[in-house]
């Protein structure tokens, strides 16, 4: 689906970029995610439109499938990209994985509830407090620096 | 709950560590596929509850075919034209 063109400023041109300004990379003819998102709009246009669902219905439900996709999807998809980034990519996937998951998440997760006594927005996240948080930032600290020791 | 997590953790990070590292891009992608599907599913469900009922088979059809774009995009190689 690509033409072949120089497509530098687009999502296809992340592996393997020169560093030298100027330089421009070739898409090389595999489908391309702008074209994977343009079917997507399609199918939820006809099935909108072209279907025996009431509008009442098929508008809410044509709102959360693209931020189904774009929230939960699209992102995710991502760890393919990194892991293909030659031998630094599985690295990279770890790193992001352990920083997002590993001690971001749960650093704040189990610190949390063992001493937070400060809420960060008590109505709509009770269970969040701002000793998590911290707890949060300091095991992603603690995450990327073992990726700095480990070299 | 909590333990819950813990021990689900505890089986499935050795098995994602040693995925990532071994594993090759398109074992990765088909774990992460799935993964992007049972993802899907349950915000699917949390909309159910306020009663959006979204295109559950062709997002989770978009979202493999996501997948797989990244995957092809990942082991195609890519060439550079140098500057004037």
């Amino acid at each position: 689906m690509c033409s072949g063109l120089p497509r530098s400023n687009q999502l296809t041109s992340l592996r393997r970029l020169d560093a030298a300004p100027g330089n421009r990379t070739i898409c090389s003819g595999a489908a391309c995610v702008p074209e994977a998102l343009f079917v997507f709009v399609l199918g939820v246009a006809v099935l909108t439109l072209w279907t025996k669902r009431p509008l009442v219905e098929g508008l809410p439900a044509a709102e959360s499938a693209p931020a189904g996709l774009l929230l939960v999807a699209f992102p995710l998809t991502f760890a393919v990209r990194l892991h293909g980034l030659g031998e630094q990519g599985p690295r990279l996937l770890l790193f992001c994985a352990g920083e997002l998951l590993g001690c971001g998440r749960h650093g704040g997760l189990f610190c949390g509830p063992c001493g937070g006594q400060a809420p960060v927005c008590p109505t709509s996240e009770p269970e969040e407090n701002m000793e998590g948080a911290a707890a949060s930032f300091v095991g992603s600290l603690l995450v990327g620096l073992a990726f700095t020791i480990d070299g | 709950m909590t333990w819950t997590r813990v021990a689900t953790a505890a089986v499935l990070i050795p098995f994602v560590v040693g995925l990532v590292v071994w594993g090759s891009t398109g074992w990765v992608a088909l774990a992460l596929a799935l993964v992007v599907v049972l993802a899907l599913f349950e915000y699917f469900s949390l909309g159910d509850a306020i009663g959006h009922r979204a295109y559950r088979f062709w997002t989770a059809t978009c979202a493999l075919l996501l997948v797989y774009v990244q995957w092809l995009t990942a082991i195609e190689p890519t060439y550079q034209l140098a500057a004037a």
